[in-house]
């Protein structure tokens, strides 16, 4: 018996349901435009829920290879480290600029890393013949720097370790410059002036691509000795170290004797803070997620605040067409409507209002990421889960907003109704 | 046993401002199962509200109302909901039937509430238009009929989920004379079928229709008259 009337509800309950759908979308279809800007507060939000964790998330995963690229067994020893405000930039600019007696410390102290690079940096102009490409990164970089560095070679060879203690005049092409100079042609064996000497190619690079929209292509590599013959010592001057040991206990051990050497070469006594910073990719990955942990506790704030808006445009403009639909609920529970039928009938109406700004907004916010793969290279993908949670959202705000109306549309007695004008 | 209506000492009454009108003042009248019965009595003396009473779209002041036996007093609003929808079919001057949907789907309205599924709610539906006359008109829209069309689709909305008890509170009062002889017509075949009928009305050839007569005035019954079966119409 009890069975019985169970199938019987559920059945009796999806014939309801099924025409609160059909009389949801008539009614949707009949006010297209008032449903569409009722709609456009749970568009934006999902919209920007979409984008913004698709592109987050491109930009993790992009982030993550990159740094990851960097090699998780090199580190960098820096005057400067990471900076994040004006603070610390003055106080790193009062530091003293390292200079070649701490380089050849590391290099002669240090038992754990299998490789020490010092490089300098800075950006000038580049010719090949008559041509000229302006702000080019100018790499100065010691023998060795290929074992600290990705750096793929396309065509010829890293210079040599020899080359660079004879202060060789010899360069590394960037993928970029090699393009724009040399077309189709070997670049091996041409000649570039840089900074008013001349520098034979020794070999080219593969290519990199763009990180953040900047190209990473753009740079050429010398030696630091000529280097700094050409332009001086005032460039920061920082090392790369590689650990020969490269699991992360190894690490520390390579991290913790360099400060140890540096400190020594540095003349730092005891109890004084260090003059430099050491910086390794699992720091720089941290320090990303942090920034972009910002990121996301901004995006919930926006997408929270439209949401809500949109869940209170949702609620007025259902409040209306309570109004405006007095008669017809007085008719329909004069048939026998029940409460809950008429709750029901108006439930589905906001949800499924809420939910199809939702859809729209999957779709705008798609379409922005697919833009945003196409024009920067990032990969950003839409995240199945934020569509889920997105619609999710959407159909939440659309019951939640919608219950106070049902609500009051539900409890009009049938005789005020019928006889409202 | 007991009436199949049995209302005893019902007042209604409405508080206008610091005024109360007592739109019923103190009824009391059974009706049995098959009857045919017809309220009558001037404009304002309480025949609408006596009606809606009756088919539970409003509640008494005081005093109490037994259908079947069941006082409605202590029903919920679902069980109420549900004796709208299965035991009484309502026809009300004004039609009351939703602009936006087809003759059809307004028929099958009550169906619907009732949990029945789309095929045989179809059928169901269909065939009670047919029994109206109605078919050829199914799938117009109120706004695209005639008055007395509009009040066939009323009564076939009424009668499609086959309840025992039909209400009319003046269903021919939008129409004029002839195409009312058509709608009474009607009621006479529902009638015959066993049902149990209440019609409201000003016009005495109309309550000619009936077996029972029921006069008000200002919210009191002042007369209720067998009507001989000589002086009866079809
Ligand atoms: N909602 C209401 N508020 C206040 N007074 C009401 C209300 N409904 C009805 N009345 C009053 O109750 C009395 C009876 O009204 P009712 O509608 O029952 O009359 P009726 O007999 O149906 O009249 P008619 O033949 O004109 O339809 C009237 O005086 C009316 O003014
Ligand atoms: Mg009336």
């Amino acid at each position: 018996m009890s069975r019985f009337s169970f199938g019987r509800r559920v059945a009796e309950a999806r014939v309801k349901f099924v025409e609160d759908f059909r009389l949801a979308f008539g009614t949707l279809r009949a006010n297209k435009l008032r449903s569409f800007l009722t709609i456009l507060g749970t568009l934006i939000g999902v919209c920007s829920i979409i984008a913004l964790v698709s592109i987050i998330n491109g930009l993790n995963r992009y982030v993550a290879k990159e740094i990851a690229e960097e090699g998780s067994a090199t580190f960098w020893v820096d005057r400067f480290g990471i900076i994040t405000n004006a603070e610390e930039w003055m106080r790193a600019m009062k530091r003293r600029p390292f200079d070649a007696h701490d380089y050849r410390s590391l290099v002669e102290g240090s038992t754990t890393a299998s490789e020490v690079t010092a490089r300098r940096w800075r950006q000038e102009g580049v010719k090949f013949r008559s041509h000229r490409l302006e702000r080019i990164g100018i790499l100065g970089v010691t023998g060795g720097y290929e074992d600290t560095h990705s750096l793929a070679i396309a065509e010829g060879r890293h210079f040599l370790r020899e080359e660079a203690d004879r202060r060789q005049a010899v360069v590394v092409i960037g993928y970029q410059v090699r393009d724009e100079f040399l077309g189709a042609l070997d670049p091996v064996g041409k000649e570039l002036r840089i900074g008013g000497r001349t520098f034979d190619v020794v070999g080219s690079l593969a290519k990199r691509g763009s990180m953040l929209g900047e190209s990473q292509d753009d740079l050429v590599l010398i030696p630091l000795s000529v280097f700094e013959k050409s332009f001086g010592r005032s460039d920061n001057l920082h090392f790369v170290v590689r650990a020969a040991d490269s699991s992360p206990e190894g690490m520390e051990t390579a991290q913790e004797e360099v400060r140890a050497i540096m400190r020594m070469s540095r003349g730092l006594a005891p109890g004084e803070p260090d003059d430099f910073d050491i910086v390794d990719s699992k720091m720089l990955m941290d320090l990303y997620r942090s920034f972009t942990g910002g990121f996301f506790i901004v995006m919930i704030g926006i997408v929270s605040v439209s949401l809500v808006v949109g869940g209170i445009v949702i609620m007025n403009i259902m409040l209306v067409s309570v109004t405006e639909r007095t008669r017809e609920i007085g008719i329909r529970k004069a048939i026998g409507a029940r409460r809950s039928d008429v709750m029901r009938q108006f439930l589905v109406e906001s949800a499924l209002l809420s939910v199809a700004g939702g859809a729209i907004g999957v779709a705008l916010g798609a379409g922005l990421a697919t833009l945003i793969r196409v024009t920067s290279g990032m990969p950003v993908q839409v995240e199945w889960w934020s569509v889920a949670a997105g619609l999710g959202l959407a159909c939440s705000v659309g019951i939640t907003f919608g219950l106070y109306p049902a609500a009051r549309a539900s409890r009009l007695e049938p005789i005020a109704a019928l006889r409202y004008e | 046993m007991a009436s199949l209506i049995e209302i005893r000492d019902v007042a209604k009454v409405y508080k206008v401002g610091q005024e109360e009108v007592r739109a019923l003042d103190g009824v009391s009248v059974s009706v049995e199962k098959s009857e045919y019965l017809a309220i009558m009595g001037p404009s304002g003396s309480g025949k609408s509200t006596l009606m809606n009473i009756v088919g539970c779209l409003d509640t008494p002041t005081s005093g109490s109302y037994l259908l079947e036996g069941q006082e409605i007093r202590d029903r919920s609003d679902d069980e109420l909901a549900a004796i709208r929808n299965r035991r009484i079919g309502f026809v009300f001057q004004t039609f009351n039937l939703l602009p936006r949907a087809d003759a059809l789907h307004n028929v099958e309205l009550p169906l619907i509430y009732a949990g029945i599924p789309a095929r045989e709610r179809r059928e169901r539906a269909v065939e009670s238009l047919r029994a109206v006359g109605l078919l050829d008109r199914m799938h117009h829209k109120p706004s695209q009929l005639s008055g007395g069309q509009r009040q066939r689709v009323a009564i076939a909305r009424a009668l499609v989920i086959g309840p025992s008890i039909i209400l009319a509170d003046e269903p021919t009062g939008n129409l004029d004379s002839r195409t009312g002889e058509e709608i009474l017509e009607a009621f006479g075949h529902i009638h015959g079928g066993g049902n149990t009928i209440i019609l409201v009305t000003h016009e005495d050839y109309i309550a000619r229709h009936a077996h029972r007569v029921i006069r008000i005035r200002d919210g009191r019954i002042e007369s209720d008259e067998r009507v001989p079966v000589g002086g009866r119409q079809a």
